[in-house]
């Protein structure tokens, strides 16, 4: 495969994108459609409308499918890279709920512009992720926290992180779960961003480590 | 055999295209470009107008080709996984390399598969004799010429019929009958259901190269000899090899005389 594709090849291929693109608007939804029969039969789940009840919904779905993980103590429950962004996939649930460890930077440097539906929803997600934690169910606390987090709580953020954090983790004596420190400290650097002081002296420690 | 129609210059570009998975596309892929290749090989020396290459592009995300190519490892066939974005590029890089390209799809209705179908010569919609392959052949049939359409000129197709089995049953009859029903041409020749076409995927080891498979290789020659000449091309089958037992020896199977369907014959098939 030789060559730097010229310019104008380059724009030949535009046009010709651009010349079936009406057929790929409609082809694309016949392929979704056949993949997933069952979505036609059932009523829309993700609307715009309904944004607060799918991610309680999803809290809910998550909760129990991270009981199930929990049930395998042998079997890590996440894969040791990217950790957090593959238990987010395959439930994946809410747009508002998009893993910030995708960023780079946090997206919203003061968590300010939390509505009311979203108050009240970081707090059931924190409470159900306590309750987790206190059964030492850390994966399914870390798919709460993170929801929460996404929802723009600095709080959750941090726990998030916490459940990411190897130190954490030794303390609490949790096992079969893996510790991500990128993650962690992906989710502290956001905490620290969201104004939460515990988090920024915990991503200290956990650099401090890693410099070791 | 001579070569009466000389080779296009403009390199000719085959799809396997299917809304619907399993049935057949890389078998029918692997298949064809393992005798293309073997045929190109064959050709006499002439001075490098051949470039002697078969380029096969796989855009299953499966990479079900690939694998089984590279198991192969074919000196005349080069194997390079695509997807939808870089389709257009590796079919560009395809074509300055290779005599003939061939586009393996996903089976699904996709992005790539409107790409691939608008660069093709000829698509071919592989289907097995059963109520839900002719639904989705007629769909992707439907696909493919919307999409010629846009491009504002002709893409050959077929659908060809795959995993028929080699004894006569009324479902292939009734399937043939059901795709000349809803105007879509039919390849005159098949891939029948033989053992070959299975353990190749294991063996990498086309039907030509294995012991006992005359019959899946006679098979091949005249798929690959109706898949040529649907698509205007001609290259010359290898005649030495193994076309006299498979006619003779194969009692309900002679596969190359199955599954016309009352559809006009295409002029080239060897007989």
């Amino acid at each position: 495969m030789s060559g730097v594709p010229a310019i104008d090849e380059d724009a030949e291929d535009a046009a010709f994108r651009a010349r079936l693109a009406p057929l790929s608007a409609e082809v694309l939804p016949m392929a979704v459609a056949q993949t997933k029969p069952v979505a036609e039969a059932l009523p829309p789940r993700r609307g715009r409308g309904g944004l607060a009840l799918s991610v309680a919904l999803g809290g809910s779905l998550l909760g129990g499918g991270a009981l199930v993980y929990a049930t395998w103590p042998g079997a890590p429950a996440v894969p040791a890279g990217g950790a957090s962004t593959s238990i987010m996939s395959p439930v994946a649930v809410s747009p508002l709920a998009v893993s910030p460890l995708n960023e780079t930077a946090p997206a919203a440097p003061n968590g300010a512009a939390i509505s009311a539906e979203d108050r009240d929803m970081i707090a059931l997600l924190m409470a159900r992720g306590q309750t987790a934690l206190a059964v030492n169910d850390i994966a399914a606390a870390r798919m709460l926290f993170e929801r929460a987090a996404g929802l723009g709580s600095a709080a959750a953020a941090g726990a998030a992180g916490k459940t990411h954090d190897i130190a954490y983790l030794l303390e609490t004596g949790a096992r079969g779960i893996l510790g991500d420190p990128a993650a962690a400290a992906a989710w502290y650097r956001k905490a620290a961003a969201l104004g939460d002081p515990e988090a920024k002296a915990r991503l200290a420690r956990l650099e401090g480590r890693a410099a070791k | 055999m001579s070569q009466t129609v000389p080779w296009p210059r403009n390199i000719p570009v085959l799809s396997l295209a299917s809304t619907k998975g399993g049935v057949g596309k890389t078998t029918l892929a692997y298949v064809l470009a393992t005798e293309i290749a073997r045929r190109l090989m064959a050709l006499p020396a002439d001075g490098g107008t051949w470039r002697r290459c078969v380029v096969c592009l796989d855009a299953d995300p499966n990479r079900t080709l690939a694998q089984v190519l590279r198991l192969t490892e074919h000196p005349a066939i080069v194997c390079v996984e695509s997807d939808s974005d870089r389709l257009l590029p590796d079919l560009r890089a395809a074509r300055a390399r290779a005599d003939l390209v061939l586009i393996d799809l996903e089976g699904t209705a996709n992005q790539a598969m409107l790409y691939a179908a608008g660069k093709s010569d000829l698509v071919l919609v592989p289907a097995q004799p059963s109520r839900f392959d002719v639904v989705e052949a007629v769909k992707t049939i439907g696909v493919v010429r919307k999409a010629a359409d846009l491009v504002g000129r002709d893409i050959a197709h077929r659908v060809v019929l795959s995993r028929t089995p080699v004894l006569r049953q009324r479902v292939a009859e009734h399937s043939r009958g059901q795709f000349a029903r809803a105007g879509l041409p039919l390849l005159p020749v098949e891939l029948v259901q033989r053992a070959a076409f299975q353990s190749m995927t294991y063996t990498g080891q086309p039907p030509y190269a294995q012991t006992g498979g005359e019959q899946a290789a006679a098979n091949v020659t005249a798929l690959a000899d109706a898949v040529l000449a649907a698509a205007g091309l001609d290259l010359p089958a290898i005649e030495v090899f193994a076309r006299a037992p498979a006619v003779s020896a194969s009692p309900a199977g002679s596969v190359q005389g199955r599954g016309a369907g009352g559809l006009a014959p295409d002029a080239h098939r060897v007989a």
